[in-house]
């Protein structure tokens, strides 16, 4: 019988159902299968799509956060640096979100960048207003996320504004005990929970060597006192050089300019007594900070806003709205679910036919037994009333025996 | 607050070395240090040699040998459903291979249901995956879905039977169908040509959508000869073989006949290598992408119109709620029961007074 030769497995590899993977084994193939190639398949797939990238800016004005970016990615993003908007009159009061995309291409690889500025922030009297706006603002991104997400359509390609990383500067004057000011600490504390949080030091050309090292302790501790996580200490999946955070925060300086330097050009700061340049690691840790970035963690900053910040936000907005824990009801325990329930509910249905039928049963017999009851009794009626037929059939008939002799002896008178 | 969406791009040119031409190299890393997974299913008609195919495929053992049994009277009815996984690993790429086997298809007597436990596993690997996706925590994700259906045809010659247009009218729209000629070795190549043109005829006048491979216009014209190659071999005409046989002083994977070897390896004999290439080396991922971005995607979206929800639990998605219906069905009937044993009790009850009445007046 083909079919019971085909089920010869049957139980040796069960299928464990919708919810598990069954337990693997390693197999070794006897020639090379070509797996090895499955990376590059996947590549293949996104080689001339963009990439995306959402990178938020905040500091206070003047610390050359738009001169860094132009340096980070080595190309003038922003042309004019000096003219700020001019709404900044009426910017005293609020805080402005200016998001710019641009498209770049290195070595056939295209990114698309958008820098989210945030010009106005620590300008007014009063900063506590400037929180909430950038807290609103990436978790809206998050919300239009989650909302694709839950579409009913078909969500193809769902287009991903969330903030994958922020750049905070700080200013190069240390606030109390060398360490951070108030107006960062109170920052910081909110926004490394929601976001991958990556601090510099700006302007650090201004900072001699060991009030760097001193800066950076002070600040250090400030972050633990407050349990302010930083990336990628926090949050990255891949931490390969740990070697790196050592020199967290990271000390920067922005140039437009360049310098000669060693018969080449090279960004930096030409001043009287001698000049800065930007990629030196000696005079800040601006190369460091772009390994970090961009070299070697760019995708996992992408990675990790959505594994982890972007889960934590999802999470607790559903938690918020009391939806129970899972979607459909149907979850790995279902089987076991359906299969109790099933069970119980042809118990219970079982018990109570039962019940019906003996409940039946029992007035069936008390009617019977009533009735039984009646019927004796009229039999004893009846048996009594038949005594009593023949008592006066037989009083009758010795009446009429009576009459007969009566008659008899009349005719032998005559 | 600025809608992102509509911001125009600017373009702008590097001055320099920036870094990022590396990210394709960062997810390279990341997928390696993921690793892979594929699940695989196999559906035929006992004989037609899948698990044999399936050990060729992937050049290993998966499943062990059949023996001689004994035949019993012990026979199953329905469709079985057998997975086995296996872990491999190739120059530091891990890769865990599900595969699903389906015996019992097309073997009774009644073939008419033989598809519908092979699609309710199907969707019911969605519906876990979708229950999964929408949970609260999303930390450990199981995913398994089948990404690709390797359907077994019967080596007639003529054309499809009724039993296969069936299966894969069925199932075309659910996972990706891969039609191949099993135990292609017993047709000459003239009559290969013709079976397959059949077959293609066949799923062209039932419109059934097979599997078909993308072509991408950036590639390299070498790499989009290959891919024409491997789609016009379709339906695959394959011969199995886990055994090493010798032809002509070497030793190659095939079966020994008196006239002749066979090399299954060997692209002129069968089209298994073609296969082998599509599954493994050029569009496992596309099959892949293919089953989440399209296949479940339509029926995710199917299945939450239908349910009409996207917030609350629908009493019609939750599957206890069939146990309600059948309470009350119940209930009911029980009421009817016993208000049918009362009327008949009721009915003896007065027949009987009636007799005695009668005879006590007598």
């Amino acid at each position: 019988m083909p079919l019971e030769y085909a089920l010869q497995f049957r139980g040796k590899f069960p299928d464990p159902g919708p919810w598990k993977l069954p337990r693997s084994f390693s197999a070794r193939p006897s020639q090379p299968l070509g797996i090895s190639d499955l990376p590059v398949q996947r590549l293949r797939r996104s080689k001339n799509k963009p990439y995306f990238f959402n990178i938020m800016v905040v500091g206070e004005s003047g610390l050359g956060k738009t001169t860094f970016m132009n340096t980070l990615f080595n190309t003038n993003l922003n042309d004019d640096v000096k003219g700020h908007p001019k709404n900044l009159s009426d910017s005293g009061k609020t805080l402005s979100i200016n998001p710019t995309t641009y498209e770049l291409s290195e070595e056939g690889v295209t990114l698309h960048l958008t820098v989210i500025d945030t010009p106005g922030f620590g300008d007014s009297l009063n900063r506590e207003s400037n929180f909430q706006p950038i807290m609103d603002y990436i978790d809206n991104q998050y919300d239009s996320y989650l909302q694709a997400e839950r579409s009913q359509e078909m969500r193809r390609n769902i287009k991903d504004n969330r903030v994958h990383a922020l750049l905070y500067f700080i200013a190069p004057n240390p606030g109390n005990n060398d360490g951070l000011k108030e107006l960062d600490s109170e920052f910081l504390i909110k926004l490394s929970m929601k976001v991958n949080v990556i601090p510099v030091i700006a302007k650090a050309d201004s900072l001699t060597t060991e009030e760097i090292s001193l800066y950076k302790r002070g600040i250090l501790k400030d972050f633990e006192k407050n349990d302010i996580r930083v990336y990628p200490t926090f949050h990255a999946e891949d931490r390969e050089n740990t070697e790196v955070e050592k020199y967290m925060p990271f000390s920067v300086i922005g140039s437009d300019d360049f310098v000669e330097s060693n018969g080449s050009r090279v960004r930096g700061r030409k001043y009287r007594w001698g000049q800065v340049e930007v990629e030196n690691p000696e005079h800040c840790d601006f190369v460091l900070l772009r390994d970090l970035l961009i070299r070697t963690n760019l995708q996992d900053l992408i990675d990790t806003t959505h594994s982890t910040h972007y889960a934590q936000y999802r999470s607790s907005r559903i938690r918020s709205k009391g939806r129970p824990e899972s979607f459909l009801a149907c979850d790995e325990y279902y089987d076991s679910r359906i299969e109790n329930a099933k069970k119980s509910l042809t118990e219970e249905m079982q018990r109570k036919e039962d019940e019906m039928r003996q409940m039946f049963v029992s007035k069936v017999r008390e009617k019977e037994a009533s009735l039984r009851e009646r019927e004796e009794m009229l039999n004893e009626k009846r048996k009594g009333m038949m005594e009593e037929l023949e008592k006066l059939r037989r009083s009758v008939e010795d009446e009429e025996a009576a009459i007969n002799q009566l008659q008899a002896q009349r005719t032998v008178k005559r | 607050m600025p809608d992102i969406s509509s911001i125009p791009v600017v373009k702008k040119a590097l001055n320099g070395y920036v870094g990022f031409h590396n990210l394709p190299n960062q997810v390279h890393k990341k997928s390696v240090k993921k690793g892979f997974q594929f699940t695989l299913m196999v559906v035929g008609e006992s004989g037609l040699g899948k698990s044999t195919l399936v050990n060729t495929l992937f050049n290993a053992s998966l499943y062990p040998n059949k023996e001689n049994r004994e035949p019993t009277l012990d026979s199953p009815k329905t469709v079985e459903i057998q997975t086995i996984s296996a872990d491999i690993e190739e120059n530091g790429v891990k890769l865990k291979l599900n595969v699903i086997d389906t015996p019992g298809f097309g073997d009774f007597v009644n073939n008419e249901e033989s598809w519908k436990p092979i699609l309710e596993n199907i969707e019911s690997r969605y519906d876990s995956y979708l229950e999964q996706e929408s949970r609260v925590n999303r930390k450990k994700l199981v995913d398994t879905r089948v990404h690709a259906c390797i359907y077994f045809i019967a080596p007639t010659g003529h054309s499809l039977k009724p039993l296969d247009i069936e299966f894969m009218k069925r199932l075309a729209h659910c996972v990706n169908l891969i039609p191949v000629i099993a135990k292609s070795d017993t047709l000459t190549e003239d009559e290969i040509s013709a079976f397959k043109s059949r077959i293609m005829e066949d799923i062209a006048f039932h419109k059934i959508s097979i599997y078909q491979p993308l072509t991408y216009e950036n590639d390299d014209p070498e790499t989009l000869q290959e891919h024409k190659d491997i789609v016009s071999k379709i339906p695959f005409a394959v011969v199995g073989s886990d055994r090493e046989v010798d032809s002509n002083g070497t030793k190659v994977r095939g079966r020994k006949y008196p006239w002749g070897v066979i090399n299954v390896d060997d692209e002129s004999h069968c089209d298994f290598v073609k296969l082998r290439q599509m599954l493994v080396r050029t569009h496992m991922e596309e099959l892949k992408e293919h089953t989440i971005e399209v296949l479940y995607e339509t029926y995710r979206a199917k299945k939450l119109i239908a349910s009409g929800l996207t917030e609350t639990i629908h009493s019609t998605a939750n599957p206890l709620s069939r146990f309600e219906d059948e309470r009350a069905a119940h209930e009911q009937k029980m009421s009817k029961m016993e208000a049918e044993m009362k009327a008949v009790f009721q009915q003896k009850v007065a027949e009987k007074e009636s007799k005695l009445k009668a005879s006590e007046d007598e």
